[in-house]
Formats: structure tokens, C-alpha cells, sequence
């Protein structure tokens, strides 16, 4: 049974009273919420996720709730609350659906630190991996949508999570996060997508989720390993271009991008890591249009890594 | 999970090796919320015990396991660094608190969260310790005016200093209590009782009694009670391990009404009594009974302390809880001061300097 196998009015009781479990990758999340706004996206965006009727532990504990004073007469406020942990400055209502992603993800990064975690997105194809990395902004996103959406399984979409005693990359299949002009972009490529509300937000512009393409639901928890990591840069207009990274600078780039865990993993990060960019192909890649890098990954890649060049079959999100 | 269990975990870490998974479900949040996951593991660790824990809250105990690790290892090198740039001096360093802890091989060192490392130096040399920290990578933060006079002027420490390049904090301290603090005691007590640390030339540590009672001032003289519980550990198993040292409970209670101490002390053993089943020594409480408070009414703090010091799921919501620690930052009545005095100077009020 899956989650949108759930009434909408099923899925906000139980929201609103044991909370709803989602588990993704090895992390198990509780998510309780008295507000009702939140229910409708949230369903649809975890839809293809296993309906849990009782988890006896959970990771992590999370509580959105409505700031009851004054804000209600203007505009509602929610605040994000990990239990333990962390507490968001309220935010107005339509921007709930973009904290609380916002907050599975800090749950990780603040909380794990027997895995690597990198800053990038993870799509693999025949368990082998590309981890699609680069600064905020590089279009890492907007290139994972495209790529999940023409048949690549996505395994993540922020946070990379690398074991240290296999290699072995997290699948964690949550939603992606889109800002700006990538929103109707991606909505383009994909007709029957769902896509939760665009949030407002002073930090980044809009933001709006999409589903996570499921094209093989047997395979959604599958790991994979890192067969490539790619730095992506979009440049609006440019011609595509693809240079091959030293292993070395690769190496230190994903050192800088890895965040407080790599420097508390002291030597486990540094042997993960390194291990990790040892196997894999690296790449700087810089692209104008989506439809370029597609069709790169699609073919002259896939022939490098010797991959079934044959377009999978698009899933019926796609 | 009651108070009870909860508290029988944090006492002794061996409990919560037999919790079954909903109890770890609820246990969780409640420890990460004190900081205690690191320590409670490492002491799991200690004991054998780590084995047989349930496999689902292996993520947890593994990344607790690493940070306390890791902060260890932070500590020790950041404890070098200062006998490196501060060792020319030719003034006592004492290394405070959890920093010390470690240094000393005390027990409670052992799965330690560090939020910064503090030092007591003399306060005839805070201007050569300063310039020096400064030459050697220390940085102050850019803060306003104001808030640097009010640190200078009315506490007992300096504005915290930050590391370039590895971001970590330090507090310079040339006091145990803020100056705003009227009951003041000489701090050159402290330094001249101070013990150097074998294996870091010109690092001290305060000596064991100056140890205690520096861990009873931070909670129950200058109001820091975010850790409430932790600190009150730490003063039962400091005193656990101290009094195997002989005379050491009648040195504890004369250093005490010396610097004018006893009621710190008399709450310390008050609530470690309560929370944790501390066994302290007869001598000691009968000690301690004339530092009990006249006022506020001790049944009142007996309550601000406990919404102050539980985690929030077993007292009530986290308003609540804030509004205790607000409560208590001002008390005793000298720490209202802290707070009024520097609103009264943005104001143009003049306030009278402290007094000495």
C-alpha cells in the first residue's frame, strides 16, 4: 500500500494525530502536522512512498505547527520543529511544503555522521551512479528533474550519502527542489508531473517541489555507486562543453562542498571520499540548453561507461 | 517515558543498553535535546555495551560515538595551540571547564560536546594575552560597541574570540564571577591553588575543590542553566572521584565558605540529590545546609529548575521551558542587574561602576 493509496481526509487524520512515517533510504521520518494546508501537497509529493501504519522508531520527529499569536490575523505562520533539535522562524503557510523539505534535509546533514554526506544529486542507471555536483545555483537540480524524468533513476536529489564501508551511495527518492525559472522548465518536459505549491521565499527566490519519477518501484530503495561525479555549471546560451576533472581536484572540490560532516569524519571522510573519486569518472560540464546535456548523458556517456545506450522506457510520470 | 526512567538512563547509561525500540523512539529526542547522546554512548562504549543495542538506532549511537570522538580530538589540539602562542608569557593558563576536564583525565570528560574552550588568566595580563592571541590567528568578532564595553565592564570574561581559519571559539575568563556580582572573592585564590598539567608546560587546571565549585557558580551563581542536567552530573561524579582523595570534602567545604560559595553548593547538592540519587557525603550536606536560600522560596526554584532543566516532552511545552531559563538567568538578584544595567546605558542612564 502506498500513501496515495490513502484518502486525502485519511491521510491529514493521520497527520494530525500519530503523524505519518515516511521511509527513505534507511531513514525513518515522522511527521506530524495540525495544519491543514500541508496534508494535500504532502501526499502527493511522497504518493509513491510505502503507507507505514506504525513505525516503533523513527530518526527523525518533525511537528509542523500554525504560531498561534497575532499572525493569524494577517497571514498564517507555521514554524518546523525537529524534536531535540531545531525550531524554524515561523513562515507564512504557502511556504510550509519548502521548510519542511527544507528540514528532512537539515535533519541529515545536522544529525548524521557515520555517513559521508556531499552536497549534490544522485541518478543512477544500472546501479551505477552520477553524482551531479557544483555551487549553489549551478543548475544541479533542474539537471537531476530532466535526467529522472527521461528514464534515470533518482536517488536523490541534495543530499549524497556515501557509506564508508561499501562505497555505496543512499537512495532516497524524496522530491526535487526547483527555484526560479527551472519551475516552468521542468513543467514543460513534463505534462502530468505533480508539482507542489511555489513558495515566496526571501532566501531564494521560488521554490517548488516535484514528485520524485518512479519508474521501477522495486528498485526505489536500491543503492548505487559512484560511477561518475559531475560539476555542472549552467550557462544560458553556451554550447556544451565536457572536460575531464584530475581525480585530485575532484577530490578536494567535493571536500569543499561536503559541509560540517566531512570535517568531523576527520580520516573516515577523507578514505570515503577518496575512494569514492578513485573509481569514478569526473567531469566538468558546462551546458545551455537541457536538451544538450540529455542527449549527453544518453549517449556519449553511457558509451564511456559502456551502458545500455537505449533510451529506458519512460515511467508513467514521465 | 517517565521522568523516572528517563533519569535512571542519564545516571547510569547501562539502563538504556535494555530499552526496548519504543522506548529509544521516545528517549532520542530527549537526550539530543541535553547534548547527553555522546556521553551516554561513550560510557555504553565503556561498558561493553554497545553490542547488543537495536540495530535501528545504529545511526545514532555510531554518529554520537564520532562526534564525541571527534570533539576530543578538537579540544587537544586546540589545547596545544594555546600553549603554543600563550606559553611565552610567563603567566599561568588555566585551562576551565570541559576543556579541563579532559586535560585532567577526569571521567567526566569522556563523550564531551565542546562549544568553545575557556581559559582564567590574571587580569594584569589580559592586554598582553589579548595582543598575543590576536598575533597568533585569534580574531574578535565584529560586534558593536557597546556589547565589547559591556563585556569589559560587567562581566568576567571578554567578548569570546574566534579562530580564523578553524572557526573555534575561546572564552578568556580573569574571573569566576561576573563583575555586576557583589559577593566577590579575590581570583588570585584560584590561580595561586592552580595545578600545571603535566604534559602541557604552562597549562593549569584549577585545583579539584576550585574544579567543583566552578561548575556549581556556572549554574547556580551565573545563571547559564541550558545544561542544567549535564552540569549536575558532572558535579556528582566530580565528587565521586574526588573524594577518594583523602581530606578532600572538609577542603571542598572550608574552600567554600572561604569564597563565599555555600549556597551554589547547597543547590548543586540539592538537585543532584533529586534528579540524580547523588550519594554526597553527610559532612558535606550538613556543610552546604547553611547556604540554603532565605529567599526566593526554595520550593519556587525547586520548580523553575525542573522546567529548566528536563527536556521539554517531560514537563510541558518549549515556551514554557524558555521562560524558566529566562526566570533563572535572573537570579539571583545581581544577574537582573546584567540584564537592566546595559538597557539603562543605551538609554544615556548613568550606572554606577561596579564595586570591588
Amino acid at each position: 500500500m502506498k500513501l496515495s493509496d490513502l484518502s486525502t481526509a485519511g491521510f491529514r487524520d493521520r497527520l494530525r494525530r500519530d503523524g505519518v512515517f515516511v521511509r527513505t533510504g534507511e531513514f525513518v521520518y515522522r511527521i506530524q502536522s495540525q495544519v491543514a494546508y500541508l496534508a494535500e501537497p504532502f501526499q502527493q509529493l511522497y504518493a509513491d512512498f510505502q503507507f507505514i501504519e506504525h513505525c516503533e522508531f523513527s530518526d527523525f520527529h518533525l511537528e509542523v505547527s500554525e504560531c498561534r499569536p497575532l499572525s493569524e490575523w494577517f497571514r498564517p505562520h507555521v514554524t518546523v520543529r525537529q524534536l531535540g533539535h531545531f525550531e524554524t522562524t515561523p513562515v507564512p503557510v504557502d511556504q510550509s511544503v519548502a521548510y519542511l523539505e527544507w528540514s528532512l534535509n537539515r535533519c541529515v546533514f545536522a544529525q548524521v555522521y557515520n555517513r559521508l554526506l556531499l552536497h549534490g544529486a544522485v541518478l543512477a542507471r544500472e546501479g551505477r551512479a552520477v553524482v551531479i555536483a557544483g555551487n549553489s545555483g549551478a543548475g544541479k537540480s533542474t539537471l537531476a528533474a530532466a535526467l529522472a524524468l527521461n528514464g534515470w533513476r533518482l536517488l536523490s536529489d541534495e543530499l549524497t550519502v556515501v557509506s564508508p564501508t561499501d562505497g555505496s551511495l543512499m537512495s532516497l527518492a524524496r522530491p526535487v527542489a526547483l527555484k526560479n525559472q527551472s519551475i516552468e522548465l521542468i513543467q514543460s518536459l513534463a505534462d502530468d508531473a505533480y508539482f507542489g505549491p511555489v513558495a515566496v521565499t526571501t532566501a531564494k527566490g521560488r521554490v517548488a517541489h516535484m514528485r520524485a519519477p518512479v519508474s521501477d518501484p522495486s528498485k526505489i530503495a536500491e543503492p548505487a555507486w559512484p560511477a561518475c561525479f559531475v560539476f555542472v555549471n549552467y550557462q544560458a546560451g553556451k554550447d556544451i562543453t565536457v572536460q575531464e576533472v584530475s581525480r585530485a581536484q575532484a577530490f578536494t572540490r567535493l571536500a569543499e562542498l561536503a559541509g560540517i560532516n566531512y570535517g568531523v569524519l576527520g580520516e573516515l571522510g577523507f578514505d570515503t571520499l577518496s575512494r569514492a573519486v578513485d573509481s569514478a569518472l569526473c567531469l566538468d560540464l558546462e551546458y545551455g540548453s537541457l536538451d544538450q546535456a540529455i542527449t549527453f548523458f544518453d549517449s556519449e556517456y553511457s558509451a564511456i561507461l559502456g551502458l545500455d545506450q537505449e533510451t529506458p522506457a519512460v515511467d508513467e510520470h514521465g | 517515558m517517565d521522568k523516572a526512567l528517563f533519569l535512571r538512563a542519564v545516571r547510569d547509561p547501562a539502563h538504556a543498553a535494555g530499552f526496548t525500540l519504543p522506548q529509544w523512539d521516545e528517549f532520542l529526542p530527549m537526550a539530543h535535546q541535553l547534548g547527553m547522546m555522546p556521553r551516554l554512548v561513550a560510557r555504553l562504549e565503556t561498558l561493553g555495551l554497545l553490542e547488543p543495542l537495536p540495530e535501528q538506532v545504529g545511526t545514532h549511537v555510531e554518529s554520537a560515538l564520532l562526534l564525541g570522538r571527534r570533539h576530543e580530538q578538537l579540544v587537544r589540539w586546540e589545547a596545544k595551540q594555546l600553549q603554543q602562542a600563550l606559553g611565552g608569557l610567563g603567566i599561568p593558563v588555566v585551562l576551565l571547564k570541559g576543556a579541563a576536564y579532559l586535560l585532567s583525565g577526569l571521567n567526566i570528560a569522556h563523550g564531551r560536546m565542546y562549544s568553545d574552550v575557556d581559559i582564567l588568566v590574571p587580569k594584569a595580563a589580559l592586554a598582553d594575552v589579548e595582543s598575543t592571541l590576536l598575533a597568533h590567528g585569534w580574531t574578535q568578532q565584529e560586534e558593536t560597541e557597546g556589547q565589547e564595553q559591556y563585556y569589559r565592564r560587567w562581566l568576567h570574561e571578554l567578548l569570546p574570540l574566534i579562530h580564523e581559519r578553524r572557526r573555534s571559539k575561546l572564552d578568556v575568563h580573569h574571573n569566576m564571577l561576573p563583575a555586576i556580582d557583589k559577593r566577590q572573592f579575590d581570583p588570585a585564590l584560584l590561580l595561586a591553588d592552580a595545578r600545571p598539567l603535566e604534559d602541557h608546560r604552562g597549562l593549569y587546571v584549577l585545583s579539584p575543590t576550585d574544579m567543583v565549585l566552578h561548575n556549581v557558580v556556572h549554574l547556580f551563581r551565573n545563571g547559564d542553566y541550558r545544561r542544567a542536567l549535564r552540569d549536575l552530573l558532572d558535579f556528582q561524579q566530580m565528587l565521586e572521584q574526588f573524594s577518594e582523595q583523602p581530606g578532600f570534602n572538609r577542603h571542598l567545604l572550608e574552600r567554600a565558605k572561604q569564597l563565599d560559595l555555600l549556597t551554589p553548593c547547597y543547590l548543586a547538592a540539592r538537585y543532584a540529590g533529586r534528579y540524580l540519587d547523588a550519594q554526597i557525603a553527610p559532612e558535606l550536606l550538613q556543610g552546604f545546609a547553611a547556604g540554603r536560600p532565605a529567599w526566593p522560596p526554595v520550593a519556587l526554584l525547586d520548580r523553575l529548575v525542573e522546567l529548566a532543566s528536563f527536556p521539554t516532552q517531560l514537563t510541558g511545552s518549549p515556551t514554557v521551558r524558555r521562560w524558566a531559563l529566562w526566570l533563572l538567568e535572573r537570579y539571583p538578584l545581581h544577574l537582573l542587574r546584567k540584564s537592566i544595567v546595559p538597557k539603562l546605558e543605551r538609554l544615556g542612564i548613568p550606572t554606577a561602576a561596579p564595586r570591588f
